[in-house]
C-alpha cells in the first residue's frame, strides 16, 4: 500500500510538473517566445511520457483493481492539477465554474469506476 | 459592436480547438487500445498514439492562451472522457455499465457549468467597463 501512494504521490507530481511546463510554455513573452514554446512542449511532453512509467507499476500492483487504478490515476491527476494551476497562476473562478470542475471530476471518475470487471 | 462580433468569433474559434483536442484525444486513445491488444501492429498503433498525444498538448497550449488554465484542462477532461467512451463504445460494441453512463452525462454537465458558470462575472464586467467609458 505504502509503495502504492508513494507510486502515485510521484505519478501526480510528474504529470503537474508537465501540465505547469506546458502552461508556462504558452505564456506570452518578447522576442524568443516561439523557441521557448516549443521547448517547454518537448520538455512537457518527456516529462509526462515519463511519469506513464509509474502508472504502469501501479497496475502492476494492483492486478485485481484495475478500474481502481484508473481513478487514482486520473482522478488524482485531474485534482492536483487543479490545485496547481489554482495556486501558481491564482486563478479566479466563480463558485459555479469550481462546482462545474468538482461534476467534471466525478464524472471522469465514474466511467473508470464504473466499467466491468 | 465590434468587440461583441470580436468575442463571438473568438468563441467559436476556441469552441473548435476544443473539438480538435476532442477528436485527435479519441484517436489517441482508441490507438493505445489498439497498441495493447493487436500484437501485429503494436509499435505501429503506439507511435501514432503517442504523436497524436503530443499534438493534443500542442493544441492544449494554445487554448491556455485564450482561457484560464483551469477551465482548459477541467473541459479537455470532460470531452475527453465523453468523446473517448463513446468511440469504445461504438467501435468495439463495448457495453457500457449505468455508472459509466452516469459518469457520462455528469462529464458533460459539469463541462457546461464550468463553461457557463462565469458568464454573469464577465458580462457584468463587461458592462461596468462600458457605463465606465460612456461617462
Amino acid at each position: 500500500m505504502a509503495k502504492v501512494t508513494l507510486l502515485l504521490v510521484l505519478f501526480y507530481a510528474t504529470q503537474v510538473a508537465a501540465m505547469l511546463l506546458f502552461k508556462a510554455g504558452s505564456l506570452r513573452a518578447g522576442p524568443g517566445a516561439r523557441g521557448r514554446c516549443l521547448a517547454f512542449w518537448v520538455l512537457g511532453n518527456l516529462v509526462g511520457t515519463g511519469s506513464v512509467a509509474f502508472m504502469v507499476k501501479v497496475y502492476e500492483l494492483m492486478p485485481s483493481k484495475p478500474n481502481l487504478a484508473a481513478v487514482l490515476g486520473t482522478g488524482g491527476t485531474f485534482i492536483a492539477c487543479q490545485l496547481a494551476f489554482a495556486v501558481v497562476f491564482r486563478s479566479r473562478l466563480t463558485v459555479r465554474q469550481w462546482a462545474g470542475i468538482a461534476i467534471v471530476a466525478a464524472g471522469a471518475m465514474l466511467t473508470c469506476l464504473g466499467g466491468r470487471r | 459592436m465590434s468587440s461583441c462580433v470580436g468575442s463571438r468569433r473568438d468563441a467559436w474559434v476556441t469552441s473548435g480547438w476544443f473539438v480538435l483536442f476532442a477528436i485527435l484525444n479519441t484517436a489517441s486513445g482508441v490507438c493505445f487500445k489498439q497498441s495493447g491488444t493487436d500484437a501485429a501492429h503494436r509499435v505501429e498503433y503506439f507511435v501514432v498514439a503517442a504523436t497524436l498525444g503530443w499534438t493534443c498538448m500542442a493544441i492544449t497550449m494554445v487554448l491556455y492562451r485564450r482561457m484560464n488554465a483551469n477551465l482548459v484542462s477541467a473541459v479537455n477532461a470532460g470531452i475527453g472522457a465523453i468523446a473517448l467512451n463513446l468511440a469504445l463504445w461504438w467501435l468495439f460494441s463495448t457495453d457500457l455499465t449505468a455508472l459509466q453512463w452516469l459518469g457520462i452525462v455528469a462529464a458533460a454537465g459539469g463541462t457546461a457549468l464550468a463553461l457557463v458558470g462565469g458568464m454573469d462575472t464577465a458580462a457584468r464586467s463587461r458592462a461596468a467597463a462600458a457605463r465606465g467609458e460612456a461617462s
